[in-house]
């Protein structure tokens, strides 16, 4: 008979675990540097800010698996948080209007399909001139740089977090431990998990296997969309305000480095979703404890406030990371 | 000598001949653009006023993608260049308040971009590391040291006057074209004519035998993401000198513009092809449509969904030519 | 054992521009059996396999598989109808586990969703072949023995009849092979055909039930074990009748060692020490795993090793390719189009890339001397092209490797260092390659060749060294060639 109980946990695990205690180590850091850090407003407070970067990088997470990327996230979020607002001013039933932005994150992941995979642009370059495009079209939707918070904006902020809480959690929390449920599913029970990993790892194996590698990075690319365009629906909600300026920023970059510090490899055959989420809550559990600190920093580290702090933690993160995978050995190089 | 190598010797030939018919081509599209610009806007259109002003805006963008031509040729990207650009203008301008003369304030911001571009390129050719990711996260790392030296202000007061003095404009001569056209001109020569640019196309045409035939492949990478931000940084001293401001969000899109004008110039994104000259074309390219999109009170929201779409045009059209011209 | 016959191969031949790599090849394989297939290298061992798995088309002739002609449009096309094939590089993903790659594109699905079911096939197909390999392992934590047992299984959970195997037992250790060869067993005793290329002929005379011979992409005879007597007639037969002609040996000056090995060793190699003479052309000749490219790579730099490496009486240390050819030692890599040569780029682009020096000063290049350089060696070393500005992947593969040759001569070598010169060249480049390597032994700079073709050795080398699994087993003079049966005794595993 079989020994199954004495395996061993394999490299993805264990890399989570890790992921997980360092996580552990700078929440009860921060907590001890001032307790008001666990509190419960702080900690909903993070998952509010951070939803559309955690259900992103779900999405994201098959993407880089399978060998590729998406970095036009930004600007999809962007220019769906724009048309949703203007369909609701409007006058459209907000839900339809969801199911309306939602559509249109179907058809920007299949534009990126024809783009990527089709017309053999790469990856990168199509994606950045994705993010261009979707993100002046947000501007065009709304007429300029002219944020839309009117009054018929009130229908649609039921979802407004502060108010809404689904038994003693907040709505945030609640969807993101959903969506997060689906992507587990998604990753372990159904195909997608195993053959984004075939894809991305060997190319040569998905092949012969007979997989159809279009059809499958297609659905990793509308998923990361439509993942997109449900956190620009989000951003709206939370905030009462649809500002092309500001939604949507930076997103691409916080998502990408959520997946990598969660261990999914550049070059593709690697990653998970546990660890993107766990990514994403370190790259967010950083600055907001940081910030938390404020009797306790010297004069020369008051500069830790500055708002850029996120991305600049972020960088640091990666960079360790990515030095911590060298050292160990871990994963595909470059040549 | 041969009678062959003797007749040889007479006719001075550009390298990369193939890449001249691509030019050749690129610059007939400019001709072509700038004949619509004159037809639409008869007026304001073939005034050295205009020509000028579309120089003076794409300095920027000539200036810094002289260096990117010469990363994207080995086949990596360098996304910083627009935080070492702001970093450095911030740090210039801080240096002049705080007392330094003008022209050691520059240097001194400069050897900051150095560093920045040093490092960047060290950690991509030692390590093996996907160049965008690494340059992504120097992005972030030079706007967060200027956002944070600056914080987050716009730095218009306590700089000398000859700050100005840079961006002078000396008998109807705007001095960044001047610089724009030196420094093309180096890195032509460069790209064109040193062994340095020769090992960089080998490079990035196939890296495994550019290790096999001695070249070292990272002092060379180093060395070009080195000189791309000494001239990002440069471009952010220029843009201070110009406005007496020193600002976080100087140079918004400068990579994805200098991206555009290369791959425009014919640069290959996979590396080992590519010619400053073309990305020269591509710039005026992408500055004169600018220059129309801005008479036709184009906003510049828009201007990016253009740009957009000439970029993956650009690649499809790159590719297509790649494909049919066989030498 | 099933006397059907699963596979018959009807006069195949098989063009190159300018290679024959099969000429009428027929034989048949019998269903159940393990056939093996041997011959030297460039005999058209993988040339006839990459038809039978798809990746290459027949010129002419045809395969019946299992009664119908075999012709598959692609390789993913015969994999799926019932020839599988255990490439050296293995195909498995090591972020999956065994059952979910044995499983792969095969899983029973409803929309999307797997269900449980579909693995019970994978433990079936494991059990039978290896109980040791837990289903539930991820691949990543296999040894190289075990992945090769998870490809097999693969294989057959594409209801592969027939499974090919090349050279499967270089990355293993005996005992693996062992194992290997039960498992073998096994899939025999399920009626399942092995077709198994290998140079070890222990091997061939323990598993095989059948024997192919080929030589010069010629099919020289096919045996049931039973005919065969010993290791030597096997010999006999992949060599024939090999008549050395062309070698004239050269003025070795005994005074002036250019290179100096003592004790060299690393991953692969065993303890390799010679000297090399100027004036000399030494060779190196094994089969495939000797360690051939691995010594080639070591001396030029590009792999560490510990021992004493002397290049014309300077000791080196951290040995790097710039040091190597600075010191006046180049290398022709075994891989001319992903190692020697940018092939995007044009022939004048690529010849000085060894050697910046001679087409420039104070690292400005002067465009007018660079393409001297390259017409100049165009025309000594007669590269056939358009002209200069061709781009080289437009050229054949010998007057590719001519261009190599121009690179390293650019560098003005005191040593050459050739791995497998002229592999997939064809014969009349073969020759003027050839012709250049004397000249230049004549000149002074040495060189050492590294091959696997034994006519080619003998044609040029004074001394050769022997190889085998990495240890070099002694040296003998190019007379001492002419007994072809003992040379090949050593390199497959005998003693000298």
């Amino acid at each position: 008979m079989k020994n199954i109980s004495k395996r061993s946990l394999n490299s993805t695990t264990r890399y989570n675990i890790m992921l997980f205690l360092v996580l552990v180590a700078f929440v009860v850091l921060f907590t001890l540097m001032n307790p008001k850090f666990i509190a419960k407003y702080n900690i909903f407070l993070i998952f509010r800010q951070n939803l559309p970067i955690m259900i992103i990088a779900c999405a994201l997470t098959f993407v880089v698996t399978s060998g590729s990327i998406d970095l036009s996230v930004g600007g999809v979020m962007a220019l769906s948080a724009i048309t949703y607002a203007a369909l609701c001013v409007k006058g459209v039933n907000p839900w339809w209007a969801i199911g309306l932005v939602a559509l249109l994150g179907v058809v920007i992941g299949i534009i990126n399909t024809i783009l990527i995979e089709k017309l053999e642009i790469p990856a990168f370059m199509a994606t950045i001139a994705g993010w261009l495009i979707y993100g002046g079209l947000a501007y065009t939707v709304c007429g300029g740089p002219n944020p839309i918070a009117k009054p018929e904006m009130q229908v649609i902020t039921i979802l407004d977090d502060k108010a809404t809480y689904v038994g003693p959690f907040p709505l945030a929390l609640v969807i993101v431990v959903v969506v997060v449920a689906i992507f587990i599913f998604l990753e372990k029970k159904t195909i997608l998990g195993k053959y984004a990993i075939a894809i991305g790892g060997n190319y040569n194996a998905a092949y012969f296997s007979g997989i159809n590698v279009i059809k499958m990075r297609a659905i990793f690319y509308v998923l990361c969309s439509v993942m997109a365009a449900l956190s620009g629906v989000w951003q709206v909600a939370r905030l009462s305000t649809a500002d092309p300026r500001c939604i949507g920023l930076g997103a691409e970059f916080a998502a990408l480095s959520a997946c990598i510090v969660g261990g999914a490899n550049i070059k593709g055959g690697q990653g998970s979703i546990i660890g993107a989420v766990l990514g994403v809550l370190l790259l967010a559990v950083l600055p907001n404890g940081v910030q938390l600190m404020k009797s306790a920093l010297p004069v020369w580290l008051q500069w830790l406030k500055s708002p850029f702090l996120p991305q600049v933690i972020t960088g640091i993160v990666l960079l360790i990371v990515v030095f911590i995978n060298y050292i160990i050995g871990r994963g595909k190089h470059y040549e | 000598m041969s009678e062959q190598t003797q007749n040889t010797s007479r006719r001075p030939v550009l390298k990369f001949s193939a890449n001249g018919v691509q030019n050749l081509a690129m610059f007939g599209i400019l001709v072509l653009i700038w004949i619509i610009g004159s037809i639409l806007f008869p007026a304001i259109f073939n005034t050295w006023e205009n020509i000028r002003n579309i120089l003076v805006s794409s300095t920027s963008v000539i200036i810094t993608a002289s260096a990117i031509t010469l990363v994207l040729i080995t086949g990596n990207l360098d996304l910083s260049v627009a935080g070492v650009g702001a970093m450095s203008g911030v740090l210039f301008g801080l240096f002049t308040i705080a007392g330094l003369p003008v022209w050691l304030a520059a240097i001194a911001a400069m050897l900051c971009g150095a560093v920045s571009g040093f490092l960047n390129g060290f950690i991509i050719s030692r390590f093996k590391q996907p160049s965008f990711i690494i340059s992504l996260v120097f992005k972030y790392f030079t706007a967060g040291i200027a956002l944070i030296a600056s914080n987050g202000q716009s730095i218009a007061s306590g700089m000398p006057g000859n700050v100005k003095n840079i961006a002078l404009t000396i008998s109807g001569l705007p001095l960044p074209i001047v610089y724009a056209v030196v420094i093309s001109l180096i890195f032509l020569f460069i790209q064109n004519n040193t062994v340095f640019a020769s090992q960089a196309y080998a490079i990035g045409a196939n890296i495994k035998t550019a290790r096999f035939s001695g070249i070292n492949t990272v002092k060379v990478i180093t060395s070009v993401f080195t000189l791309s931000g000494i001239l990002a940084a440069f471009t952010g001293i220029i843009i201070v000198s110009r406005f007496s401001v020193a600002d976080c969000s100087m140079l918004p899109g400068l990579e994805t513009d200098c991206i555009i004008a290369a791959v425009l110039g014919g640069t290959d994104i996979n590396g080992g092809r590519g010619t400053v000259l073309g990305m020269i074309i591509g710039a005026l390219i992408l500055f004169t449509i600018t220059q129309i999109m801005n008479f036709l009170n184009v906003a510049i929201y828009d201007q990016n969904i253009v740009k957009g779409v000439v970029l993956i045009l650009a690649i499809l059209v790159n590719d297509t030519i790649r494909k049919k011209i066989k030498v | 054992m099933d006397n059907g016959k699963v596979l018959e191969i009807r006069n195949i031949s098989k063009h190159f521009a300018g290679v024959l790599a099969l000429n009428d090849v027929s034989f048949d394989i019998v269903k159940g059996s393990c056939h093996c297939l041997i011959g030297e290298n460039g005999a058209g061992k993988s040339t006839l396999i990459k038809i039978l798995t798809g990746a290459l088309k027949r010129s002419s002739g045809e395969v019946i598989y299992e009664g119908k002609p075999w012709d598959p449009q692609s390789t993913r096309e015969a994999m799926r109808s019932g020839i599988g094939c255990l490439f050296q590089e293995l195909n498995v993903v090591e972020q999956l586990r065994v059952e979910e790659y044995v499983c792969l594109g095969l899983e029973e699905t409803t929309f999307g969703i797997i269900r449980k079911r579909s693995n019970t096939k994978v433990f079936d197909i494991l059990a039978k072949i290896d109980k040791s390999i837990d289903p539930k392992q991820m691949i990543e934590e296999l040894s190289v023995a075990k992945r090769q047992v998870v490809e097999i299984a693969k294989a057959l959970a594409m209801d592969s009849d027939v499974i090919i195997m090349d050279e499967p037992t270089s990355p293993l250790s005996a005992e693996e092979s062992r194992h290997l060869f039960d498992v073998i067993r096994d899939l025999k005793a399920q009626g399942i055909t092995i077709i198994y290329i290998t140079h070890r002929l222990e091997e061939v005379l323990e598993l095989a039930d059948y024997v192919t011979v080929l030589r010069d992409g010629k099919h020289i005879a096919t045996k049931p074990k039973s005919e065969i007597e010993d290791r030597q007639e096997l010999i006999r037969m992949m060599i024939g009748k090999n008549i050395f002609e062309n070698y004239m040996p050269n003025t070795i000056n005994e005074n002036h060692k250019l290179i100096e090995i003592k004790g060299m060793r690393n991953r692969k190699l065993k303890n390799i020490s010679f000297d090399l003479y100027e004036g000399e052309i030494l060779g190196f000749y094994g089969l495939i795993g000797a360690g051939k490219t691995e010594i080639a790579r070591a001396i030029y730099g590009l792999d560490p090793f510990e021992g004493e490496l002397i290049l014309n009486g300077k000791k080196i240390t951290n040995a790097s390719p710039q040091k190597s050819l600075k010191g006046g030692v180049a290398l022709i890599p075994e891989e001319r189009r992903t190692q020697g040569i940018c092939t995007s780029l044009s022939i004048v682009t690529n010849m000085p890339m060894m050697n910046y020096k001679s087409v420039s000063k104070n690292g400005i290049v002067s465009n007018i001397r660079q393409r001297q350089l390259a017409k100049r060696y165009i025309e000594e070393i007669d590269v056939a092209c358009r002209n200069e500005n061709q781009t080289v992947a437009y050229l054949s593969g010998g007057n590719q490797q001519k261009v190599i040759i121009g690179k390293c001569l650019n560098v003005c070598p005191k040593v050459m260092l050739l791995d497998e010169p002229t592999r997939g060249i064809d014969v009349g480049a073969k020759q003027e390659i050839y012709n250049i390597v004397r000249k230049l032994a004549k000149t002074g700079c040495s060189t050492i060749i590294f091959s696997s073709e034994l006519a080619e050795i003998s044609c040029l080398c004074d001394r050769i060294g022997l190889l085998y699994e990495g240890e070099l087993k002694g040296f003998v003079s190019n007379q001492e060639m002419l007994d072809s049966q003992r040379i090949m005794h050593i390199v497959t595993g005998g003693t000298l």
